[in-house]
C-alpha cells in the first residue's frame, strides 16, 4: 500500500540521517574505521585497557561515535519526534495549522521557568534546576491556558488567544529579567533559549525517553478521537467521544512531551509547525498515521539540523544553537511553501 | 414498548427563558416520526435535548426505559446515531475513511479496524449508493452526495434509532426525494426507527408515519399526517392561509400556500 511505502521511506530516512550524523563532525574518521566502530558498540569494552596503536585508534573512533555523538543524536531524534508529534496533535486539536508549542505559550512558559533558574535562583536543585523549572514553567503555561480556555468552553479561538497573550506576558517577564541581570548570565541563557543540544545533561537522558516515547504512544492512541473531533465537538460527541475529557488529556500529554523537550534542549522552533504540516499533505488527515509519520520526519529533520549546527562553524571552533538552524531552514522552507500555496487545510 | 419516551420535557438556554415546555411523546420501534413547526418553535432545542447536547430542566428523555443522561456516551453512540444539519469539514478525509469513523463507538482504544468493520462500511456504502465515491475527498462532494456519505457514516454505527436534523435542507427537489426515499428504505430494510426535524410540511406528510407539530415551545398537535396537517392547525401555528388537499397518489395531505392577495375567507 501507499502508506506502507511512505513509512518505509521515512524509517530509512531517519536511519540514514542518523548514520551520516554519526560519521560527520570534528575529528577525522575514515570510512573503514567508521564502519568497524559502528558495529562495535562499546558494550563491555574498556578503552583504557588497549595495547597497540591500531586498536587505540579504533577505540578513539568508538569513543567519538558511541560516547559523544550517539547520545546527542539519540536526543535529537527524540526531541524532533516529540516536538513534531505534539505539534501535529495541537494542530488537529485546535483545527488550526499555526498551532504549535510556541503559539500556545507552552514554550514561553518553559523559557520563563528556565530563565528564572539560570539568573535569579541558581542551582537550588543542582543540575536539576534548569530542567525542573523549564518543566514547571511549561506546566504553569498549560495550567493557565487550560483555566482561561475552560471558561470559554475550550473554543478554538479561546485557546489560541489565551496562548498568544500568555506568550507575550512570558516573554515580557523574560526581557525584564534580562534587563536586571548581568550580561554574562544573559548570554548563556540566550544561547539556551535559542535551542541547544551541545551541553546535554546526561542525567536527563534517563527520564526524557520515557516522557517522549510514552507521550507519543499515548497521543497515537487518541488519533481516532482526534479524527472525530475534526468534525466538530457535537458530531464527535454523537460518535461517542467525550470531547472535554479527551481534549484535557491530550493537552496534558502534549505539554508533558513539550516540557521534556524544552527542558533538555531549550526552545527549538518550527519542528512542531512545519513537519506535521508537510506530513498532512503527504499522509492525509487521519491522525494515527499522521502522528507516527510526523514523529519520524521530525526525528530525521532535527538530526540533520543538529548536524549542520555542530559542523557549520566547527573550523572556527564554534557551534550554532540548533534552534537557529531549524529557525532558518524551517522558516525559509515555510515561506516558500506559503508563497506556492494557500495555507489552508484542504 | 416505546423506543424513545419523552416525559414532561422543559428546557432552554442560559438564563430563565424556557424554549421548550412540557413536551411529552413516544416513539415506537420501526416508526418514522417527524417534528415540524415554524421557526423559533423549539424544534432545534428539542433536537438538542433528544441528542443529549442539552440537559433538561424538568423531565427526561428515556431510551428503552433508560434515561439517556445516564447512558455512557460511547454506548449511546452504538444505539442512537445523529445526523446534524451542517458539519465543519476542516480536513479532507476520503469518503471511505469518513464513513469508517462511524465504527468509533465499537472500537476499543488498542483495537484496530477489523474485517467486520470494513465489511459493515462496504455494506452501508452500497446501501447508500456511494461505493463509487470511496476514494473521493469529502470536501469535494456535492450536497446530495455529502448527505448520503453522512448517512452512511451514521448507519455504520449500527444504531437502532436515527435522529436527523433537516436532512434535506440544502437540496433540490430531486435530491430531497432521493434522500427521503433512502431514509424510508432504511426504515424498512434495516428496521431503523427514525425521528427527524423537517421544515417542509409536504415532505413530512409524504414520508412520516406520525408528526409532532410544535408551536411556541409546546406540542400543538400530534398524530398521523392527516390528523396534524389540517388547515386549522397550520393557519393557527404558521399564521398564514393554506389549502390542504389530498395527494391523489399517496392519499396523504398536501399543503398549498395561498398568497395574501388571494385570501378570501
Amino acid at each position: 500500500m501507499k502508506l506502507k511505502t511512505i513509512f518505509i521511506f521515512l524509517v530509512l530516512l531517519v536511519l540514514i540521517s542518523a548514520i551520516v550524523a554519526l560519521r560527520i563532525g570534528s575529528g577525522a574518521i575514515n570510512w573503514s574505521s567508521f564502519f568497524q566502530a559502528l558495529f562495535h558498540p562499546p558494550i563491555n569494552s574498556n578503552p583504557d585497557m588497549t595495547g597497540n596503536g591500531l586498536e587505540s585508534n579504533l577505540d578513539r573512533v568508538i569513543t567519538i561515535i558511541w560516547s559523544i555523538r550517539f547520545p546527542r543524536i539519540l536526543v535529537a531524534l527524540l526531541i524532533g519526534a516529540g516536538l513534531a508529534a505534539s505539534g501535529c496533535v495541537l494542530q488537529g486539536l485546535l483545527r488550526n495549522p499555526l498551532a504549535e508549542p510556541y503559539t500556545l505559550g507552552i514554550s514561553g512558559g518553559a523559557a520563563l521557568g528556565a530563565t528564572l533558574a539560570m539568573i535569579l535562583i541558581p542551582s537550588v536543585f543542582g543540575i536539576w534546576s534548569l530542567p525542573l523549572t523549564a518543566f514547571l514553567g511549561a506546566l504553569l503555561a498549560v495550567g493557565l491556558i487550560y483555566l482561561i480556555a475552560s471558561r470559554q468552553h475550550f473554543s478554538v479561538i479561546g485557546l489560541i488567544l489565551a496562548g498568544v497573550i500568555l506568550s507575550f506576558i512570558f516573554s515580557a517577564i523574560v526581557l525584564f529579567i534580562f534587563v536586571i541581570a548581568s550580561p554574562n548570565e544573559v548570554k548563556s541563557t540566550l544561547l539556551w533559549l535559542m535551542g541547544n543540544l551541545s551541553s546535554l545533561n546526561i542525567n536527563l537522558l534517563n527520564i526524557i525517553p520515557f516522557f517522549i516515547i510514552g507521550g507519543i504512544i499515548l497521543l497515537w492512541l487518541f488519533g481516532r478521537e482526534l479524527d472525530a473531533m475534526s468534525l466538530g465537538d457535537e458530531k464527535a460527541f454523537h460518535l461517542g467521544v467525550n470531547t472535554i475529557t479527551i481534549r484535557k488529556w491530550l493537552f496534558i500529554i502534549t505539554s508533558l512531551v513539550v516540557g521534556a523537550c524544552i527542558a533538555t534542549a531549550g526552545m527549538i522552533g518550527f519542528v512542531g509547525l512545519i513537519i506535521p504540516h508537510l506530513m498532512r499533505l503527504i499522509i492525509g488527515p487521519k491522525h494515527r498515521p499522521l502522528i507516527l509519520a510526523s514523529a519520524l520526519a521530525g526525528a530525521g529533520f532535527l538530526v540533520v539540523c543538529d548536524t549542520i549546527a555542530r559542523t557549520l562553524l566547527s573550523s572556527y571552533g564554534q557551534e550554532l544553537p540548533v534552534g537557529v538552524v531549524t529557525g532558518i531552514i524551517g522558516g525559509i522552507f515555510f515561506l516558500l511553501f506559503l508563497m506556492k500555496r494557500k495555507l489552508n487545510y484542504q | 414498548m416505546a423506543m424513545l419516551e419523552v416525559n414532561n420535557l422543559t428546557s432552554g438556554y442560559s438564563g430563565a427563558t424556557k424554549v421548550v415546555e412540557d413536551i411529552t411523546f413516544r416513539v415506537l420501534p420501526g416508526e418514522i416520526v417527524g417534528i415540524i413547526g415554524p421557526n423559533g418553535a423549539g424544534k432545534t432545542t428539542l433536537f438538542r435535548l433528544l441528542t443529549r447536547l442539552l440537559k433538561p430542566w424538568v423531565g427526561e428523555v428515556r431510551y428503552r426505559e433508560r434515561n439517556i443522561q445516564e447512558i455512557p456516551i460511547k454506548e449511546l453512540a452504538q444505539l442512537i446515531a445523529v445526523l446534524p444539519q451542517n458539519l465543519p469539514l476542516a480536513f479532507s478525509f476520503t469518503v471511505k475513511d469518513f464513513v469508517l469513523m462511524g465504527r468509533l463507538p465499537h472500537l476499543g482504544m488498542w483495537q484496530n479496524l477489523r474485517e467486520e468493520d470494513l465489511a459493515i462500511a462496504a455494506d452501508m456504502m452500497r446501501l447508500t449508493e456511494i461505493d463509487a465515491l470511496e476514494g473521493r475527498y469529502v470536501t469535494e462532494l456535492s450536497g446530495g452526495e455529502l448527505q448520503r456519505v453522512m448517512l452512511a457514516q451514521a448507519l455504520v454505527q449500527e444504531p437502532e434509532l436515527l435522529l436527523l436534523d433537516e436532512p434535506t435542507s440544502h437540496l433540490d427537489i430531486g435530491h430531497q426525494a432521493e434522500i427521503m426515499d433512502l431514509i424510508k428504505h432504511l426504515n424498512k430494510e434495516k428496521n431503523l426507527t427514525i425521528l427527524m426535524v423537517l421544515h417542509d410540511l409536504n415532505l413530512a406528510a409524504l414520508y412520516c408515519d406520525r408528526l409532532i407539530l410544535l408551536n411556541n415551545g409546546k406540542i400543538h398537535s400530534i398524530g398521523t399526517p392527516s390528523e396534524v396537517l389540517t388547515y386549522q392547525n397550520i393557519e393557527a401555528v404558521y399564521k398564514t392561509v393554506v389549502v390542504v388537499k389530498e395527494n391523489p397518489i399517496t392519499q396523504r395531505p398536501h399543503v398549498l400556500l395561498v398568497p395574501k392577495d388571494k385570501w378570501r375567507r
